[in-house]
């Protein structure tokens, strides 16, 4: 028998940073990620923490949530990753097959927070494994490819109302640890691929990075009887966020970015049409396409809501369900991984579901 | 208000579900709104590997290649397409490596990557073999740098790995024109009488550079050297013996 040595041909290496946000609320996805004008719950504090003055009461979101992303081709097979699934075809060759045919990428998002008019406070934790195949990998052997995402993190959120004028300015610090293992391996083993089922192999894999950072941001909200203009814009990571420690991670850089939308709306129905243009310096040479997010939430009774969008080039949709202190959702959207459009798109659905009032 | 509303949603909705699952930035552009994106050459090089087009593959990357010669992450990929083209199953390998019980002769071994001489005529085999001994020339235009186990390059000790895998393969297919009647498709060890010297010194020559360079069909390698050498006569008639045994 022979061996081909794998040891010599495993490179990791640190992923190259983009404009994905380390915190992102399912709704809003649904809505094509366009959340500088409109987000959800917690997300408000990470899209645009100037939108917590609009609230429309003292009182904004205390609770805490959890999402699950899978892509669609995957979902047979996370099934059984699940606890007391037939070891049979959780075996690691059988997974390896999997990725051999489709990609494979799943995730979670936690956090639990409290945010008023004026600010709040947030934990979040978000980790995301890809997994990804290829016959003719970067070296010309078959190669398996992992991409992982693990942010943990907290907020601290402070906003106001400018006096007289219809604007809001609100700041988020954040404290983040990080890491985001890249890794390509030559010739699949098994083995070695199966321990990455397990979310705590994977963050085991590279030592956490930490950094501080700060985010600014605008609204100017002009509310009519049915209409409503709003205005936004947003400095990410104002002056870059350094990332040290641990494995190489890129810093984040400062981003500016600008959201327009218009809400018709009348006592409990409305309808929010939103698109956000990010990136406006191109600090991450991010193509239209990814830093183009448009979007409608359609909100029925106050308790039923509908989305629509564009996210990463691709549709997006979904619905939530507001049973009061228990908030049900999904969504389904298309993510590109890369710079270019079709070239590693991934089907990811979303389950996301919050207690909380 | 709802007169308003209403065809706003129901006409955003529509469009949305039109809109298939396409991306807005795909050239030529679909959106107003969206500037569209074009692949770059490396982009249209990936995606051709991932469908599979391995044509399409070699035209991009020998034109990538000649506008780029110094672009040394593009030598492997061309190599490898010239051995996909040759018929060698890359993705057996990724099995193999964990599949107790492989091994064997080498043509056993090599025989579950390497494309069946049935249905072909020893043109089209040659032709074949033509097209794996390119992948060994592109690999072997790397400069040492690029392709040693202690290179500093991060795929270096890949290009080894490449070099090792398609020189045994270009030596077990030469001996599949020698143990195989091309007029039947069927084994036939008879045919090891046709072995010419220079097919002989060909064949050596593949598996001592395959064992000397460290790969992973080494070890196969340098045991079927030995199997052929332990018979004491000249590479020809050696060869020629071991085929036919």
């Amino acid at each position: 028998m022979f061996t081909l040595f794998l040891s010599a041909s495993l490179n990791t290496f640190a992923a190259a940073r983009d404009l994905s946000p380390v915190y992102e609320e399912t709704f809003d996805i649904a809505a094509g990620g366009a959340s500088l004008t409109r987000a959800s719950r917690y997300g408000a504090a990470i899209a645009n923490p100037a939108l917590l003055p609009f609230s429309g009461s003292f009182h904004r979101w205390l609770g805490s949530e959890f999402s699950l992303h899978i892509n669609t081709e995957s979902v047979a097979m996370a099934k059984t990753l699940l606890p007391g699934a037939s070891s049979a075809n959780a075996s690691g060759s059988s997974f390896v097959d999997h990725v051999f045919q489709s990609p494979f990428l799943a995730g979670t998002q936690t956090s639990l927070a409290y945010l008023n008019a004026f600010g709040g406070i947030g934990f979040f934790s978000k980790f995301e494994v890809d997994l990804e195949a290829q016959e003719y990998g970067p070296t010309g052997l078959p190669t398996i490819l992992l991409n992982g995402k693990s942010y943990t993190g907290a907020t601290v959120s402070a906003a106001t109302r400018v006096p007289f004028m219809p604007l809001s300015l609100g700041i988020t610090a954040k404290y983040l640890m990080m890491s985001e293992p890249a890794i390509s391996i030559d010739l699949a083993d098994p083995n070695a691929i199966a321990q990455y089922q397990d979310p705590s192999a994977l963050s085991a894999l590279v030592n956490q990075s930490h950094g501080i950072g700060y985010d600014l941001g605008a609204l100017l909200f002009i509310q009519g009887p049915h209409m409503d203009w709003r205005w936004a814009l947003k400095i990410d990571d104002v002056a870059g966020t350094t990332i040290s420690g641990g494995d190489a991670v890129d810093d984040f850089k400062q981003v500016l970015s600008t959201g327009a939308s218009v809400t018709f709306h009348t006592g409990k129905d409305a309808i929010h049409i939103a698109i956000d243009r990010r990136d406006l310096q191109n600090a991450y040479a991010t193509p239209a396409f990814k830093s183009t997010r448009a979007g409608v939430k359609v909100l029925l009774r106050g308790y039923i809501g509908i989305a629509a969008g564009y996210y990463d080039g691709y549709p997006s949709y979904g619905t939530e369900l507001d049973l009061i202190f228990l908030k049900i959702g999904a969504a389904s959207y298309r993510r590109e991984r890369t710079n270019s459009p079709g070239l590693s798109a991934r089907n990811v659905y979303v389950m996301n579901l919050a207690t909380g009032f | 208000m709802r007169y308003v509303v209403c065809p706003l949603m129901v006409a955003f909705f529509v469009a949305i579900g039109s809109c298939g699952r396409s991306n807005l930035g795909k050239c030529p552009g679909s959106s107003p709104l969206v500037k569209c994106t074009e692949l770059t050459a490396d982009e249209k090089i990936r995606q051709a590997l991932d469908q599979q087009d391995l044509a399409t593959a070699q035209t991009l990357l020998a034109a990538a290649i000649a506008d780029e010669p110094d672009n040394y992450e593009r030598y492997p990929l061309l190599a490898a397409v010239y051995a996909g083209l040759s018929g060698f199953d890359l993705l057996a390998i990724a099995s193999a490596s964990s599949s107790p019980g492989a091994g064997g002769s080498i043509m056993d071994t090599m025989d579950a990557f390497l494309p069946s001489p049935e249905g072909l005529t020893q043109e089209e085999f040659r032709a074949k073999i033509d097209l794996m001994g390119q992948a060994i020339t592109i690999i072997e235009a790397l400069p040492a740098a690029f392709r040693a186990t202690s290179g500093t390059d991060k795929f270096a000790a890949s290009a080894v790995q490449q070099l090792g895998i398609y020189q045994t393969a270009q030596a077990s297919m030469y001996m599949k024109l020698f143990t195989t009647d091309f007029n039947t498709g069927l084994p036939d060890l008879t045919q090891a009488a046709n072995l010419t010297a220079e097919d002989a010194a060909a064949i050596m020559g593949l598996l001592a550079n395959a064992a000397a360079g460290g790969g992973a069909f080494a070890d196969i390698a340098t045991s079927t050297l030995a199997s052929i050498n332990s018979l004491g006569g000249t590479d020809r008639d050696n060869l020629a013996n071991f085929l036919g045994s």
